[in-house]
């Protein structure tokens, strides 16, 4: 008999079984079952048939894969999983490497791309998905049945050749190589695993068999910050010559489950970081993205928003037609472009269609140059599967207009008066500028929130990762206030928009807000601002 | 090949709202109904906060049990 899954998942993902095990519990609390005239001691329950458990899905492989990232064979400084709050809905169920199979073998069953529909997901905190001994075999069979590109989140200490030529032959394949540093003693004292060197040594094997990849650098003050700058600029460096598709950077943070003493001055080594990753991004072809990038759009850009160019992807159509770094898109086809992203819209649309040529409109160092992009014209490391925006890197995904239409109509629908928006502080600037600069809004009071991330705690300040008790405590202390009470709060939905149902990352539904303060809160659909 | 089987475990401790048992059974049961589901009445959406048993109609009983003093939200409502 396989093992009992984590009913946190569940909540979070198809609350619909958590519902069936606390009905179960309620029922049990006052009846006994019986079976031929005897009580029946139940402990547990299955689902009947899968079929009746699919649910919508834009079926990603690693919706599959996923759960074979139950391990790793690094133990990574900064890993983020060691700071997780113990009641967050992400467990991890730590099974036999067969069982897992099992269950992927099951889950590809149930795996209906053209349908669009899966089994419903229950991932926990995902490790080393390639140091999972069927990973192959997971992949060979997922590819039977899915032509998407395999986006895998590695630290590449199985990057052998052996492993990359078998790669080779699953593409399309994306790699997330969690480098973090060119320095092999470094790159051990930060991730202390057995084999750096193939981890770096990976980067033109990767190249010679055509796997593109992004290098994420995880940038932790281990030691002075020269030291860690220093060999950001090395790891960027080699990757750059290594033709990566891309360079993440990382900011670091921590949560107080990960340290309760302050281990670095965030705002100082984030600050530190943007100012080199501005400098690299001279010399550097590849394009390096620090995330979050709206943290760098609000310390160095005055106006928000706009559609600049911060990297191209190398040999990518954007790039071979002569767009360069700190050009603004002005234009694309003859549609004037406005915002961010209306111009990755654009793009993606572009990208995705027939169309040969198109002309893009940019203003560079005070004047507007038009230029003509060939699509058909690329090679590695851009590729059609892979790249959404013709090799175009923008500084993140910015914030759409039609969030203010729909906040409009909600505010509308409940004829209030005064609203209280809850934001974050990465968000908040941006959102500011766009609220200024609409006619939307009239007479109406609107007071912008900033709630504490006081459930992760430590240093995080990321609005997506704000759960229901964040909330509820901010409107508490807000009601506190002279300020009156709202008729209405509104709550971007994307700390509740990972599983569809509402939850926050603990599994508590938004309704609780409501419930506790006494205010209608509704949610406004948006989307993450990672990219 | 069979399928993989999803087991889920049952915990049996609850502590519970009200002392009564059967009156805890449905109150339970409306919250955790609740979670997933927004009842409307037409088309408009219904809040509830609380529930009567039919046999007792002046008596409301509350669903969420972690209502706060400050708020009247949560208040039960005898005829």
């Amino acid at each position: 008999m396989n093992s009992f899954q984590d009913i946190r998942n569940a909540s979070l993902y198809e609350p619909r079984i958590e519902l069936i095990k606390k009905q179960l519990e309620s029922f049990l609390s006052v009846v006994d079952l019986e079976k031929n005239g005897e009580v029946v001691e139940v402990d547990g329950f299955r689902l009947k048939n899968l079929k009746d458990w699919l649910s919508p899905s834009a079926c990603d492989p690693s919706e599959i894969f996923g759960y074979a990232g139950s391990r790793c064979n690094c133990d990574c400084i900064f890993c983020c999983n060691k700071g997780n709050p113990p009641s967050l809905a992400l467990g991890n169920l730590r099974r036999p490497p067969a069982e897992e199979f099992e269950e992927m073998r099951t889950r590809l069953d149930y795996f209906f791309p053209k349908q669009g529909s899966c089994l419903f997901p229950s991932l926990g905190d995902i490790y080393e998905v390639m140091m999972h001994p069927h990973f192959l075999e997971v992949l060979q069979l997922l590819r039977q049945k899915s032509s998407k590109v395999f986006r895998i989140t590695t630290n590449g200490e199985s990057l052998t050749s052996e492993i990359i030529s078998q790669l080779e032959r699953l593409k399309p394949v994306y790699l997330y190589l969690s480098l973090n540093s060119v320095c092999p003693s470094r790159r051990t004292r930060l991730m202390k695993g057995k084999n750096p060197q193939v981890a770096i040594d990976s980067l033109p094997l990767l190249r010679e068999a055509g796997i593109p990849y992004a290098l994420v650098i995880v940038p932790w003050p281990v030691d002075s910050l020269c030291e860690m700058l220093d060999d950001l600029s090395n790891t960027v460096a080699y990757a750059d010559h290594n033709d990566a598709h891309l360079v993440e950077v990382n900011l670091p943070g921590y949560s107080t489950y990960f340290s309760q003493e302050k281990l670095f001055d965030l705002e100082e080594v984030w600050v530190k970081v943007i100012s080199i990753v501005r400098i690299l991004r001279n010399s550097a072809i590849c394009p390096i993205v620090v995330m979050p990038s709206i943290y760098e759009e609000n310390l160095c850009k005055g106006r928000k928003n706009l559609p600049g160019i911060v990297g191209l992807v190398k040999n990518s159509p954007a790039a071979r037609a002569g767009l360069k770094k700190g050009d603004q898109v002005l234009k694309i086809g003859s549609i004037v472009v406005s915002s961010r992203p209306q111009a990755r819209d654009l793009l993606s649309v572009l990208q995705r269609s027939e169309i040969g040529e198109v002309s893009l409109t940019v203003e560079r160092e005070g004047r507007s140059i038009e230029l003509s992009v060939n699509l058909e014209d690329f090679c590695y490391p851009y590729s059609k599967e892979i790249d959404h925006h013709l090799g175009v890197i923008f500084m993140g995904t910015g914030l759409r207009l039609s969030y203010l239409e729909s906040l409009r109509g909600v505010i509308d629908s409940y004829n209030a008066k005064h609203v209280l928006f809850l934001s974050s502080a990465l968000v908040k600037p941006t959102f500011e500028q766009l609220l200024a600069e609409s006619h939307l809004f009239g007479n109406l009071r609107i007071d912008i929130g900033v709630p504490q991330n006081s459930f992760f705690g430590g240093n995080i300040f990321m609005g997506d990762l704000l759960v229901v008790q964040d909330f509820i405590d901010f409107i508490r202390e807000y009601l506190k206030g002279n300020g009156g009470k709202p008729d209405l709060i509104v709550i971007p939905s994307s700390p509740f928009s990972l599983g569809g149902w509402g939850r926050d990352l603990t599994g508590r539904v938004y309704l609780d807000i409501e419930r506790e303060v006494g205010i209608p809160v509704e949610l406004l659909e948006c989307s993450t601002i990672f990219d | 090949m069979a399928d993989y089987v999803f087991r889920y475990k049952l915990d049996s401790n609850k502590t519970p709202v009200f002392r009564d048992p059967l009156l805890e059974m449905i109150r339970a049961q409306l919250e955790n109904i609740l979670a997933v589901v927004i009842p409307v009445e037409g088309q408009r959406e219904v809040k509830l906060d609380g529930f009567k048993l039919l046999r007792d109609r002046r008596t409301t009983h509350k669903i969420f049990p972690q209502e706060q003093e400050s708020s009247d939200f949560f208040e039960e409502r005898p005829l």
